[in-house]
């Protein structure tokens, strides 16, 4: 952080109790995913017609969906899938955004306007949009939607990484680094990513939680994950059918979804106000 | 003569609409004129927005002159690349008016100082740090600063730090751009005095520029006077005794106090 040390950020970090609470939940989350394989109480694949619907209790802590499988098992099995892929999403393409975007405002000129035209032009069209005609054109699938989303994610990290940087190569002491004969590649390094580091994370969690939302819709419009695997979105839509019969199919992923990026964005906003004050 | 400077010209263009048309030229710096002799001191002063940092930007090539020449020990400078240009910034050093924003906020300070010496010199790990203690010894400063960060230090303190850091490649030309205009009065003499006892002890030469006169003065061998982008005076201030003839710097000398009634501009 800028200046900061980890331990006064913590100190105040830990003032946002709301986003403190929200951390141990998506902590406790990712574990649950990390150590499915251990937690899962069955097999969360495995279909037994006689045991379809069950009420919460033995051997189903949650129950059973509409073929008779463990819904805790395959929520558990689903996070691997519907949180690795988010996570999965935005390293690529914050990767793919940070190297392009500080390249293109580190140089400027032409190449610096012509990317910037392109992201315009992309960014005119809705995310969603833009993502069905990449999988129309790639098929559908899980592989294919992440590359789809990382595809169009990037564009915007270019944009907002670039003004980030604009912003901080005005500032004198990447002046000072020059005259003291500093590299560009050192510069761009050394004064300009540490600096742009602390509103990269802030975004970065911010986005993770509409990105879980995201891929769990392609899912649910049936373009994602394909049944039996378990996710999140496919959850869903498998559950959309029971609505009336079962709302439990649908409640349980929807509000796992609904409460990961509730989470997400208030340890975003904390973060920001955190990194807001040692600015001043 | 260390520097000669020739009709140096700077254009900013101001988009002032998408329209190429409507672009209009701002002439920072229009045809400036002058040179350093070695060991001279040379005063900059002129109000704000006359041009004054954009000229002392292009002599560390932070900004390429739309026009003119600039020649450092008898070389054009616009001919130097790489390892040479390098070397020609390394002996012309600039220290700016912010002394907070000169220092990267998330570096301590002591990794700040290592930079220049690891950028110009291979030297050994214990060599930088006695470098680096003996000139931070020579702006006054405690090595305590080397484990704080920027931001934790005084204005003061900040720009000892900028000069710490200018002086730690020994350059023959120290250009100094309002480096006081943003302290405390208080502090301001120090600092001021400090940079004279440093330019006496290094025996380099220095530009110092700054909208107050009296600081020129104080500090100046010869005085260039600025205005919309060109010198319209030159004036030898060794001895003090003014003989101004351009109405602009007529009125500056005439806003000084007057402590000397028998040295009054006429
Ligand atoms: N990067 C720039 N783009 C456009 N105009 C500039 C730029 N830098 C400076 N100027 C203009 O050039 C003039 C001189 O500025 P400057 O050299 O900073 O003056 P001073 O240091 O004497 O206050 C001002 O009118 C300023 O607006
Ligand atoms: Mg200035």
């Amino acid at each position: 952080m800028i200046g900061l040390g980890f331990d006064k950020f913590l100190s105040r970090f830990v003032k946002h109790k709301a986003a403190v609470l929200c951390l141990f939940f998506v902590l406790a989350v990712i574990a649950g995913g990390i150590f499915a394989p251990w937690l899962a109480p069955n097999d969360p694949n495995k279909i037994e017609l006689k045991l379809k619907l069950l009420g919460p209790g033995g051997q189903f802590p949650l129950g059973t969906d509409h073929l008779g499988r463990c819904i805790l098992s395959r929520l558990l099995y689903g996070t691997r899938i519907s949180l690795g892929s988010a996570f999965l999403v935005m390293s690529f393409s914050l990767t793919i955004g940070t190297a392009v975007g500080i390249f293109s405002a580190y140089r400027g000129g032409r190449i610096d306007n012509l990317l910037m035209r392109l992201c315009d032009i992309f960014l005119s069209f809705p995310s969603l949009v833009l993502v069905l005609v990449i999988i129309g054109v790639l098929g559908s699938g899980m592989v294919n939607v992440i590359i789809g989303m990382i595809l169009v994610q990037w564009l915007w990290y270019v944009r907002i990484i670039r003004s980030l940087v604009l912003s901080i190569k005005e500032r004198t002491f990447v002046s000072a680094a020059k005259v003291a004969g500093t590299s560009d590649m050192k510069i761009i390094f050394r004064h300009i990513l540490p600096n742009v580091l602390p509103q990269l994370i802030v975004l970065s969690t911010l986005d993770l939680g509409s990105l879980i939302l995201h891929f769990s819709g392609y899912s649910f419009l049936g373009f994602g994950v394909q049944p039996p695997t378990p996710e999140w979105g496919a959850m869903i839509e498998e559950g959309r059918r029971f609505i009336r019969s079962a709302p439990e199919l649908m409640f349980y992923p929807g509000m796992l979804i609904t409460l990961i990026v509730i989470s997400f964005n208030l340890i975003g906003d904390a973060l920001r106000d955190v990194l807001d004050e040692s600015v001043t | 003569m260390l520097m000669e400077v020739v009709e140096l010209k700077k254009n900013y263009l101001s988009n002032l609409s998408l329209m190429r048309k409507n672009t209009a030229v701002v002439k920072a710096v229009d045809g400036v004129s002058f040179s350093v002799g070695r060991d001279e001191v040379v005063g900059i002063v002129g109000e704000s927005g006359c041009g004054k940092s954009t000229l002392a930007r292009q002599l560390v090539r932070l900004e390429v002159p739309t026009a003119g020449k600039i020649y450092f020990e008898g070389e054009d400078i616009s001919l130097l690349k790489g390892t040479s240009l390098k070397n020609y910034i390394r002996s012309c050093q600039i220290i700016f008016q912010d002394s907070l924003s000169s220092l990267n906020p998330s570096l301590k300070i002591g990794d700040i100082l290592k930079e220049p010496l690891v950028n110009h010199f291979k030297l050994s790990k214990q060599e930088i740090h006695r470098r680096i203690a003996y000139m931070l010894e020579k702006v006054k400063l405690g090595a305590g600063v080397l484990e704080r960060f920027p931001q934790t230090l005084s204005g003061g303190e900040l720009q000892r730090v900028n000069i710490c850091r200018a002086l730690l490649l020994t350059p023959r030309l120290l250009i100094c751009d309002e480096i006081i205009s943003s302290l405390d009065v208080s502090i301001q003499a120090s600092i001021l005095n400090l940079m004279k006892e440093l330019k006496k002890e290094f025996g380099m030469s220095l530009i110092f520029i700054s909208h107050d006169i009296n600081v020129v003065r104080f500090i100046s061998d010869r005085i260039l006077v600025m205005k919309r982008g060109r010198i319209v005076e030159e004036i030898d201030n060794k001895n003090r005794e003014y003989q101004v003839r351009h109405p602009y710097t007529k009125k500056l000398f005439q806003s000084l106090p007057v402590s000397h009634p028998d040295k009054r501009v006429v």
